[in-house]
C-alpha cells in the first residue's frame, strides 16, 4: 500500500470522528458550562459549582416542569405500551386483509412533522376541553411512542417459537392463557425497551408540548424553551444537565432490563 | 400465523381507536379550520374566544396566502434548507456509517451510544451548547481570530449558516442510523470473496458494499428530507428574520397573529409540500434506476 492510497483510505475515517465529535460536542459544551459559579458564560476551568443547579432545584416553575414531564412521559408510555404491544400481536399473529396498510399506518406519525402533529392537536383538544392537561400532551407523545414500540415488539413476536404457542394450548390452555403466561413473559424485554424509548422521546419532545402546554401542565422543555430565545444563561446549562441525568439514568435502566432479561 | 378476519382487528382495536381520534380526525379538523374565516377572538390567549369564525366556509385564506410573497419566501427558504442539509446529511453520515459498521464488535455498542446520545438527549441542550459555540465570542471564532484565518468574528448566528450547521446536526443522527442498519445487513462474506477474486478495496466498494448500501441510503434520505422540511428549532434560535422557515411561521400564525386558519392552511401547505417532495423523491429514484438499468 502506496502512502498516497493510506492517506486517500484515512479520509473517511477522519470525517466520521470529525463528526462523531461535532454530535458530542455541543452537548459536553452545555453540561461543562452548568458546572460555572459565575454569572458569565464562560465555562469554568479552575473553579467548579453547584450553584446553578441549586437555583434550578431552588424555582417552583422549573421543578413542576420536571413533575409535569415525567407524569406526561409516564402516561404516554402506558398508552404506547398498551396500543403498540397490542397491534404488534395483530400483526405478527395473523393474516388479514388491510394487515401492510395497518403497518404502515402506525408507522406514519413517526414522518409527520411534530408541528403539524401538535398544532392540529390544539384545536382538537380545546373542543374536547383536554387542553392544558396531561393527557392531552401524553396522547400526542404516545403518536411518537406507539411506532416504536410496535417495531421492537413485532420482532420480539415474529422470533417467539410457534411450537410454544401449539404446546401450551395442546396442554389444555385457552388462547388467552397462552397469551399471558407464555407469549408475554417472552416478550417482556421487548416491552419494556419499547417503554424506555417512549419515556426518552416524551421527556425531550417540545415542538407539540409548545403547542398543547398551558401554565397548568408545561413540561420541562417548554419552560426552558423561553430562555434559550431570550436569556441564554447557565441556569439553561443546569436544565440541560437534568435532563441528561435523567435520560441516561433512563438508558441505563433500559439496557439493564433488555440484557440482563434476555441473557436468562 | 392464523387467517382471521376478527380477531385480529379486536387485538388492533386501541391501536386504531388512538389514530382515528388522534391523527385522522385532527388532521381533518385541521383542513377544515383554514376553510374558515380568520378573526373573532375577542380576548388573550387561552381565556376564551376563538380565533376563527365557526361554521363559515371560504377559500379565502388560501387565496391571500398564495398571493402573498411573504409565503412564497417561506417556502422557498424551507425547500432550500431541506435541500442543503438533506445532502449534508447523507454525505456525512455515510462514512460515520461505514466507519461504525468496520467497528470491532465490543467498540460497536459505543459508537452506537456516541450517534445516539445526542437524539435522545434534548434537542435543546444541543441547541444551547450550539448557541454558545457559534457566537461572536465562541470557541469556534475565537479559535478563527486567533489563527487569523478571519479578521473579524463570522456571523455564524442569526444567519443561514448556523441554521444549516444546527439542523445538520439535529437531524444527521437519524441520517447516520439509518444507513449503518442497512450497511449491517450485508454479507460481509461477499466482500471477502469479491477482495478474495482479486478486487482492489475501492473496486470492492464501489461495485458491491455501495450497490447494497443504496436501498439505506435512500431511504435515509427521504427521513432526513421530511424532517428537514419541518425543520422549527434551529431556524427559531439561530436564524435571524430572514431564515424563517414554513414551520416557524405556523407556530406564529397561531400564537402570535392569533389567525387559525392561516395557521392551519400554513399547516396543510407544509404536509402537501412534504408529499410532494417524497413524490419527486421517488420518481428521481425510478428514472435514475430505469437509466442505469438500460445502461448495464
Amino acid at each position: 500500500m502506496t502512502a498516497l492510497t493510506r492517506a486517500l483510505n484515512g479520509i473517511p475515517v477522519f470525517i466520521a470522528g470529525f463528526v462523531l465529535a461535532a454530535l458530542l460536542w455541543p452537548i459536553a459544551y452545555a453540561l461543562w458550562m452548568s458546572f460555572t459559579p459565575k454569572e458569565l458564560l464562560q465555562p469554568p476551568t479552575d473553579e467548579w459549582s453547584l450553584r446553578w443547579y441549586r437555583e434550578f432545584f431552588s424555582r417552583q416553575q422549573w421543578m413542576d416542569g420536571v413533575v409535569n414531564t415525567l407524569i406526561v412521559a409516564g402516561l404516554a408510555t402506558v398508552i404506547a405500551v398498551v396500543c403498540g404491544t397490542s397491534v404488534a400481536t395483530a400483526v405478527a399473529h395473523y393474516r388479514f386483509r388491510g394487515r401492510a396498510l395497518l403497518e404502515l399506518a402506525v408507522i406514519l406519525p413517526l414522518f409527520v412533522p411534530a408541528l403539524v402533529i401538535g398544532m392540529s392537536l390544539l384545536p382538537m383538544m380545546r373542543t374536547i376541553g383536554l387542553w392544558g392537561t396531561h393527557l392531552s400532551v401524553a396522547v400526542a407523545h404516545s403518536l411518537w411512542g406507539l411506532p416504536l414500540v410496535f417495531i421492537v415488539v413485532r420482532n420480539a413476536l415474529v422470533e417467539v417459537d410457534p411450537n410454544l404457542d401449539a404446546a401450551a394450548r395442546g396442554l389444555g390452555a385457552s388462547p388467552w392463557q397462552t397469551y399471558r403466561y407464555v407469549t408475554l413473559p417472552i416478550i417482556a424485554p421487548a416491552i419494556s425497551l419499547g417503554a424506555v424509548l417512549t419515556l426518552i422521546v416524551s421527556i425531550n419532545e417540545l415542538i407539540m408540548a409548545l403547542f398543547l402546554c398551558t401554565a397548568a401542565n408545561e413540561t420541562l422543555p417548554k419552560v426552558v424553551w423561553p430562555s434559550l430565545r431570550y436569556t441564554l444563561s447557565p441556569l439553561t446549562a443546569a436544565a440541560s444537565g437534568v435532563t441528561v441525568l435523567i435520560t441516561l439514568l433512563l438508558l441505563g435502566a433500559g439496557w439493564w432490563m433488555y440484557w440482563l432479561r434476555q441473557s436468562k | 400465523m392464523h387467517s382471521s378476519t376478527l380477531r385480529p382487528w379486536f387485538w388492533a382495536f386501541p391501536t386504531v381507536s388512538l389514530l382515528v381520534a388522534f391523527v385522522v380526525w385532527p388532521l381533518a379538523q385541521l383542513v377544515r379550520l383554514s376553510l374558515n374565516e380568520g378573526g373573532g377572538g375577542q380576548s388573550g390567549f387561552g381565556i376564551g374566544g376563538s380565533f376563527y369564525r365557526p361554521g363559515t366556509w371560504t377559500l379565502d385564506v388560501y387565496r391571500q396566502m398564495l398571493h402573498d410573497a411573504f409565503f412564497w419566501e417561506l417556502v422557498q427558504f424551507s425547500v432550500w434548507l431541506a435541500l442543503v442539509v438533506t445532502l449534508l446529511c447523507v454525505v456525512l453520515a455515510f462514512p460515520v456509517a461505514h466507519f461504525l459498521w468496520r467497528l470491532p464488535r465490543r467498540w460497536k455498542l459505543w459508537g452506537a451510544a456516541a450517534v445516539v446520545i445526542p437524539k435522545l438527549s434534548s434537542l435543546l441542550v444541543t441547541v444551547y451548547g450550539l448557541k454558545i459555540i457559534l457566537s461572536d465570542y465562541g470557541p469556534v471564532n475565537q479559535a478563527l481570530l486567533y489563527l487569523q484565518v478571519v479578521d473579524k468574528p463570522l456571523a455564524l448566528q442569526h444567519s443561514a449558516t448556523g441554521v444549516v450547521i444546527s439542523e445538520t446536526l439535529l437531524i444527521l443522527p437519524y441520517t447516520i442510523l439509518i444507513i449503518w442498519v442497512g450497511l449491517e445487513r450485508v454479507d460481509r462474506t461477499v466482500i471477502e470473496a469479491a477482495r478474495g477474486l482479486g478486487a482492489g478495496a475501492w473496486s470492492a466498494f464501489r461495485r458491491i458494499t455501495l450497490p447494497l448500501a443504496l436501498p439505506s441510503i435512500a431511504g435515509a434520505t427521504l427521513v432526513s428530507l421530511i424532517w428537514a422540511l419541518g425543520a422549527f428549532i434551529s431556524p427559531y434560535l439561530l436564524g435571524s428574520p430572514q431564515e424563517i422557515t414554513l414551520a416557524v411561521d405556523v407556530q406564529r400564525q397561531m400564537f402570535e397573529n392569533l389567525h387559525w386558519p392561516r395557521g392551519a392552511a400554513e399547516g396543510v401547505a407544509l404536509l402537501l409540500l412534504s408529499g410532494l417532495l417524497t413524490f419527486s423523491f421517488f420518481g428521481l429514484l425510478r428514472s435514475l434506476s430505469l437509466r442505469t438499468g438500460s445502461m448495464s
